[in-house]
Formats: C-alpha cells, sequence, structure tokens
C-alpha cells in the first residue's frame, strides 16, 4: 500500500498528463460519435429498413475486438491519436444510435398523432416532443458509449496516444502493480465521475446543456490549437519504447540537443509503444528520432543479407547502420558503451569464492549450480540450449517468472539466472554478469534512429547526439535504471546527473 | 407567421349552415376499402356524433377532416373550399383534436400542453397565460394548483380536461372527439360530458364526436350518424333515432347499447322512445321535476313519492313519465334481449 502511494506522489505529474489526454480523446471520441450517431438514428426513424441495417452495422463493428481494430487502422492512418480516436468513436456508435432509435421509435403512437394533428411541423416535433421524452434512453447511451470509450482508450497507449495506459503497460512491462494499479483505478474513477455528471446533465435546461456542450468543444480545441501554435518551426519530437532505460536516454537526447542548438526544442514522448510502432511511426514522420538496438534492427527490422551468428558487437552495429541505410533511408548514429543483451549472472560473493567471471568459467563449477530462468529463455533455441551448445554446458534450469528468479537467487534458493544485462534488479541484488566470451548473444547495442533527410538537414542534432558515442557502460545504465526503477527518482533527474557528472552538459545537476 | 386560412369566414358561418361537407368519399388501406362512397353535412354549431361499432369507419371519418388519414377518393370541403387547397399546418391549427388516449406530451407541464398551439401561431406569452388560467378555470381545475404540474400527476379524468383545454387553446371553429372518454371510468365519463355539453353551450363550436357507447351519444348530440361498414345508415336527431330507426341494425344497435343495468338507463332515452305522455292526464299533477340525464335508478326513488314525473332538459320539457311507461320500456327491452339471444 506505501509502494502504491508513494508511487501515486512521486508520479503526480505525470498522471495528470496522462488523465488529461485521457479525458480529451474519451470526449472529442464521444463527442463525434454523438455528432454522427444521433442525427443518423433521427434520420432512420423515417427510414425502418436503414435502421435494421445500421444496427446490423454498428453491431458487427462492434464485435472487433478492439487490439484488432487498432492494428487494422494503423496501415490507414498510422499511429497516435487519430487511429485511437477512430476505433473510439467506431465502439462508440452502436449505443448512441441505438437508444436514440429506439427512443424515438418506443413513443406512444398516440403522441405523435397528437404532435401531427395538432399540425407541428416535423422540426418542432422533434425538438419539442420527441427529443425531450427519448432523452433518458438516448442519454442513457451516450453513458454506456462513454464508460466503454474510457475502458477501451487505455488501448491508445499501444499506438502511442498516451492516456491511463500508459501506467498500466509500464506497470505490466516493469512488473510494478502500483503503476498498474494506478492506472486502472484512475480510469474507472474517470468512468464512473463522467458518467455521473451526464447523468445530471439529464436534468439541465436543454439551453444550459448545449451552452455547457459548446464550451466543452470550445476549451479542448483551444488547448488543442494552443498546443499546435506553441510548437516552433524547428521541433523534433524523441519518442523512447516502454520502460525506464529508453525514458532515461531520450531525456539525455533533448537536453544535449538544446543545449547545442537553440533554435531547436525537443518534444519528447516517451512509453510510445513497442518495437514496431515506433519504427512505423518514425518511417511516417510522426517521431523524428528513437534510441534503437542494434540486435533488435537485425533480428527484427530489416531484411537480414547474411548470417549474424557470432558477430563482435562493432560488426552488429556496423550490419545494421548499413541495412537501416539501404532500405530504409534511415540513419543510425554512432552506439553507445554498453550492451543491452542477455546474459548469465550470478551472486557476486560467488563470483569471488569461485573465481568464475566468465560463461566458460561456469564448466569449472557446474555440478555446484542451482539454475533458474525464464521459460522464454530456456525455451528458445538462441537462448540456454544454445549456451549449453556452444560452451559445453549441460545446465538444466528451473523455470520461473522474471520477478520470481531475482528473488529466488537473492535468497540462495537458485545461484544462476539469466537476465538483460542493464536489469536494475542485478545493482539491486549485487549479482554480476558473466561475459560472454565466445560472442554467442547477438550484441544489442544502443544508438539513436533519424530519417537522414533529418540528419542532413540538422547537422548540429546529430554532432550532438553523436557525444553519447562511447559513453554509458552496462553498469552505469543497471545503476540508472536501479534509481528510477526502485528509488523512484525521475527519468530526466537520472540522465541530468549522469550528463553533468561525465562532462557532457554544462551546470549543475540539479 | 400570419393565419390566412378563412378561419375568420368559418366563425362567420351562422348556426346551422354547412360547414363540412363529405361529397363521395372513399377510403382504403392497401385494397381494403374501409369506407366506399360517403355523403355526410356538418352544419356549424352542430354536436354532431358518429356512432358506430368497432370497425364501422367512424374514427376513419374523423381523421379525414384533419387529414391524419387523407381520404383516397371524393373531395371534402371546409365551408366551401376543397380540403386539399387548404395548407396541412392552417386546416390542422384550426382544428382541436382530442385522443382517446389522451396523449398529453409526457415531458411537459399543464401550463405548457395547453399552450402548444397558441405557441405556434405566435401568439403573445401574457395572452397564453391569461388563456390557460381562464380555461383551467372553465374545467373546473384551479390553475394555480395544476398549472405546473406535470401529466404523470393527475388522475384519468383530470388528465382529459387538460386534454380539451389544449384542443380549444387557440379557438378553433371546429373540434375532432375521437373516444375521448371511453378509457374513463364512469363517475368522470359522466362529469366529462357535462363538461362538453357547457363548453359546447358557451363557444357554440362545431364539435364532430366519435364513440361506439349509444348513449352517449344520445345524451350529448344534436344529430347523430350511426355507422357500420363504412356506410352511414341514418343521420337524424336523438329522437328521430329513438322513435323511428331507419332500420333493424340501428334499432337493433340501439337496444344493444343500453346500459347494461337497467338502472342506469337515462329517463331522457325512454321519453325519445315514447316511453312518456306529452301532457299529463286530467286531475294528475307532476311536482317532481327530473333532469333527463337522471337514470331510472333515481327516478324510482322520485316515483315512491308521486304518480308523475316531469321530465325537463335544463328548460324544456320533454314530458311526463309515471310508474306504468317504466315498466312497459323494461318489458319492451326484456323483449329485445330474448329475440337477440
Amino acid at each position: 500500500m506505501d509502494a502504491f502511494f508513494q508511487t501515486l506522489v512521486d508520479r503526480r505529474s505525470a498522471l495528470l498528463t496522462a488523465l488529461w489526454q485521457h479525458i480529451e480523446i474519451s470526449l472529442v471520441s464521444l463527442l463525434i460519435a454523438m455528432a454522427i450517431a444521433i442525427p443518423l438514428a433521427i434520420w432512420a426513424t423515417h427510414h425502418k429498413r436503414f435502421a435494421a441495417f445500421m444496427l446490423q452495422i454498428a453491431g458487427v463493428l462492434q464485435t472487433i475486438p478492439s487490439l484488432a481494430l487498432l492494428g487494422l487502422l494503423i496501415p490507414i492512418v498510422g499511429i497516435g491519436t487519430v487511429p485511437a480516436v477512430i476505433a473510439l468513436v467506431i465502439y462508440a456508435l452502436l449505443p448512441i444510435f441505438q437508444n436514440t432509435y429506439i427512443g424515438i421509435d418506443d413513443i406512444d403512437p398516440s403522441i405523435e398523432e397528437a404532435a401531427d394533428a395538432f399540425g407541428m411541423g416535423q422540426t418542432r416535433k422533434l425538438f419539442k416532443v420527441e427529443l425531450p421524452i427519448a432523452a433518458p434512453v438516448i442519454i442513457s447511451g451516450v453513458r454506456q458509449a462513454l464508460v466503454m470509450i474510457i475502458g477501451t482508450a487505455t488501448l491508445a497507449a499501444l499506438i502511442g496516444a498516451g492516456g491511463l495506459g500508459t501506467f498500466i503497460l509500464l506497470g505490466i512491462d516493469r512488473n510494478d502493480t502500483a503503476l498498474t494499479l494506478i492506472g486502472a483505478i484512475s480510469s474507472a474513477l474517470l468512468a464512473i465521475i463522467l458518467s455521473w455528471l451526464i447523468n445530471r446533465l439529464q436534468h439541465m435546461r436543454p439551453r444550459y446543456l448545449i451552452g455547457g456542450l459548446v464550451v466543452l468543444l470550445l476549451g479542448i480545441g483551444g488547448v488543442g490549437v494552443a498546443n499546435a501554435v506553441r510548437q516552433p518551426a524547428d521541433n523534433i519530437t524523441i519518442a523512447g519504447k516502454l520502460g525506464s532505460e529508453p525514458d532515461i536516454l531520450i531525456n539525455m537526447y533533448k537536453d544535449l540537443i538544446e543545449q547545442d542548438n537553440k533554435h531547436v526544442h525537443v518534444t519528447l514522448k516517451p512509453n510510445f509503444g513497442k518495437t514496431s510502432f515506433l519504427f512505423n511511426a518514425l518511417n511516417h514522420n510522426q517521431i523524428d528520432i528513437y534510441p534503437e538496438f542494434s540486435g533488435t534492427i537485425l533480428e527484427s527490422l530489416v531484411k537480414k543479407p547474411q548470417s549474424d551468428k557470432g558477430l563482435t558487437a562493432n560488426q552488429t552495429y556496423q550490419l545494421a547502420q548499413k541495412n537501416m541505410q539501404q532500405q530504409f533511408k534511415l540513419s543510425y548514429l554512432k552506439p553507445m558503451a554498453y550492451n543491452n543483451t542477455f546474459a548469465l549472472a550470478i551472486r557476486e560473493q560467488d563470483a569471488k569464492a569461485w573465481n568464475v567471471h566468465t560463461i566458460s568459467d561456469l564448466q569449472t563449477v557446474e555440478n555446484k549450480l542451482k539454475p533458474g530462468m525464464t521459460l522464454e529463455f530456456i525455451d528458445r533455441p538462441d537462448g540456454l540450449p544454445g549456451v549449453n551448445k556452444t560452451y559445453g554446458l549441460n545446465l538444466k534450469a528451473q523455470s520461473m517468472e522474471p520477478k520470481l528468479r531475482y528473488e529466488a537467487i537473492h535468497n540462495g534458493n537458485i545461484n544462476v539466472v539469466d537476465a538483460y544485462s542493464t536489469d536494475s534488479e542485478l545493482r539491486q541484488y549485487h549479482l554480476t554478469t558473466l561475459k560472454d566470451n565466445k560472442h554467442f548473444f547477438p550484441s544489442y547495442q544502443g544508438a539513436p534512429l533519424m530519417k537522414t533527410s533529418l540528419a542532413k538537414k540538422y547537422p548540429g542534432v546529430v554532432k550532438s547526439l553523436n557525444k553519447l558515442a562511447g559513453h554509458i557502460s552496462e553498469k552505469d545504465m543497471q545503476e540508472m535504471n536501479y534509481e528510477v526503477n526502485v528509488e523512484k527518482k525521475s527519468a530526466k533527474t537520472v540522465a541530468r546527473q549522469y550528463l553533468v557528472n561525465h562532462h557532457l552538459l554544462k551546470g549543475d545537476a540539479k | 407567421m400570419a393565419t390566412t386560412v378563412d378561419e375568420n369566414s368559418i366563425n362567420e358561418l351562422k348556426d346551422g349552415e354547412p360547414i363540412i361537407r363529405f361529397e363521395h368519399v372513399q377510403q382504403s388501406f392497401n385494397d381494403n376499402v374501409v369506407i366506399p362512397d360517403l355523403n355526410l353535412t356538418i352544419n356549424a354549431g352542430e354536436l354532431f356524433v358518429l356512432v358506430g361499432t368497432s370497425g364501422s369507419g367512424k374514427t376513419t371519418t374523423l381523421k379525414m377532416v384533419n387529414q391524419l388519414q387523407p381520404q383516397s377518393g371524393g373531395k371534402i370541403f371546409i365551408k366551401d373550399e376543397n380540403i386539399t387547397d387548404i395548407g396541412l399546418q392552417e386546416l390542422r391549427w384550426n382544428i382541436g383534436y382530442v385522443l382517446q388516449q389522451i396523449a398529453l406530451f409526457p415531458t411537459m407541464t399543464v401550463a405548457q400542453n395547453i399552450a402548444v398551439i397558441p405557441e405556434m401561431k405566435g401568439v403573445k406569452r401574457e395572452e397564453i397565460d391569461a388563456t390557460i388560467n381562464r380555461l383551467l378555470n372553465q374545467v373546473g381545475l384551479d390553475p394555480k394548483k395544476y398549472r405546473d404540474r406535470m401529466p404523470s400527476e393527475l388522475s384519468g379524468g383530470e388528465q382529459q380536461r387538460i386534454g380539451i383545454c389544449r384542443a380549444i387553446a387557440s379557438e378553433p371553429p371546429v373540434v375532432l372527439m375521437d373516444e375521448p372518454f371511453s378509457a374513463l371510468d364512469p363517475i368522470s365519463r359522466t362529469q366529462l360530458q357535462d363538461l362538453v355539453l357547457d363548453l359546447h353551450a358557451k363557444r357554440h363550436d362545431t364539435i364532430i364526436f366519435v364513440t361506439h357507447d349509444m348513449d352517449e351519444a344520445l345524451k350529448l348530440g344534436d344529430r347523430i350518424a350511426v355507422m357500420s361498414e363504412g356506410k352511414i345508415l341514418q343521420v337524424d336527431t336523438p329522437t328521430n333515432i329513438a322513435q323511428h330507426p331507419a332500420n333493424q341494425f340501428v334499432e337493433a344497435f340501439f337496444s344493444q347499447s343500453v346500459a347494461h343495468n337497467v338502472y342506469d338507463v337515462y329517463v331522457g332515452k325512454m321519453v325519445m322512445m315514447g316511453f312518456s305522455v306529452a301532457t299529463l292526464p286530467d286531475g294528475h299533477t307532476a311536482p317532481i321535476d327530473i333532469s333527463s340525464d337522471k337514470t331510472l335508478g333515481e327516478a324510482f326513488d322520485d316515483l315512491a313519492h308521486c304518480e308523475y314525473l316531469r321530465v325537463v332538459d335544463g328548460d324544456r320539457q320533454l314530458g311526463f313519465i309515471n310508474a306504468q311507461n317504466i315498466v312497459n320500456y323494461l318489458s319492451q327491452r326484456k323483449r329485445d334481449e330474448d329475440e337477440n339471444n
């Protein structure tokens, strides 16, 4: 519980930003859905056959899983807020259309007859008789839509639209329950509060209701316009994948670029999504720069022209850089020192006692080893089976959840684990990684990836980013991840501190 | 919006001049002929009752007057103007309408319901307010208490009183009433029938009243049209219909429609059917007056005290009845019932 409140306090400004994004996406989607569904439903009450058809269509749209819908929209409209809003609008159409249609269609025919017999025109009848009678049903449809939108909008984080989903995704990614809870609870509370507000609206006089809606629209639109206007011409957007490490790196990028290039303004989009989203976003000019790993480029982003088995870190980087340039016209700038790859780790005291520093050294103590590893690592051929084969070992590992294996080795239940070489837990539990002396694991060096055209336009930016080349060791990265994940410092502070300490940035660390 | 209808010329009509005329009117729904050939003239200032069983075409006839169901053939004239030449809105703004389902607008207060038509016509706010108060008083509801109530807070009888106010709020020369009281309890029904007679006497408007209840028709109608299967069998005054039914159907309809309980039969109806004497025999007196809309049950009480009762409709003397007349009426009714079974 303490962890929960501590996280809440630490992240309150990020939470407010996410909350605002969430409200903005949700309300804009809701208003667009209302603007489409309500007039359509009114029209449909005079065209019954069309109504049946529309209900079918809206029903079918609703059955498309939201993830699939987002996925389908990416090739068409890219990533970010637009596809998120489109998906949410599509989901909201059915309840609003259905309730508006039913609300009006269910009106006692004798009341319709009375209105006709008194010589009411269609428009007057609609606003004076039909809509007021149908209002409770329509509003309950709007509420249904809103609750659904707020829930589904958490998925918007997957495609870089931000919102409370960022907290949930980050929580899952970092195995931090407090973050997930904050995201989930805020989203639930938001749904309850807005739903209650809409319920109150029902009892308001129509003229105040319309006035309120106009103010809301102007407010959201105004903030949007203000944001658009505030962005200077030389704006560069830097995004990062989920997690503390990319968050720290992009904060360093920002500090370095803005120090050297006074006319350039950098916008950060931390926790923007997974690899393919960022790569797509870069290719569609929705972001300008993001840090990527050389190994990831060879494994998943480029068509591999040759085998990358047994390459050194430098060879891996060269190959990644060459192919990015040839296949995508993207510049892969100079890499940092650390290699964030798979590794085997043991406790520091064991390393000393056994005198084991490389994976090969494990042979000497094989009978003492009690390995505990993630199921994925045990399973993939480039994981444990490959290690055994390459190093002539015969390790048989117990499979464990990622978080659990660190606790298990800390408690002494096991004494060898698989790890990512920059995991903050390595620092936290005093573990040491073993040198991959036969270069079995592919190399994962981090470096900024950006459009070559942009690199040519801003040579100053490239120069600033290249200052990081050869900096940041694995230990440094572990330390910084530890400070963000465990000590709850902000990525911005940690990044700045490192730059100042290493004389890359002028000024003090505060 | 300017009202260019000859509302004024309709209003200028003297009582008794033709105001609505059906000429060879035909009505059919999907090849199903409901009304084959209707010819009917309704005069200004009369309370005209269309009576018949369900499916007789009486409601359809009514709804052709305000074109809720435009006719499929023939012509309808309002005064001398073809109904199809009058704008639909103008036509309907000048014809009040009272529904069986009452159908007050549930989201509007009593006052807002009554104001619906005057508001559309652009009448000034203060004028509308005054009209609402006047009408509520006329139908026996305290404006202070009722103006701001919602329809759901009213009893059925009160709701239909508002229904009537709403229909006459803009002083339409013609009012259509489609079985307005058939869903009400007997007490409210009687009160509202009296209210309609009272308002009609004050306003001299033309009312077309549809009912399936012959007793209601006899009580309200200046003239009655008996309809069956889309045809008009007889149009006449209540007395003539009672005494000289045009055919067996009218006679049967008339006798079948009497109140199920003999105590509920109207005294006036007995007089119409001829179970009475026009003048008192020598040496007899009729010290007690009984109103024609009182029932036989009430007449029994009075006849316990004297031999003859004088039957009156307001100031008008209709005739005299004694115990013998009642017995004759009852035995006639018994014979009719036996025949029908």
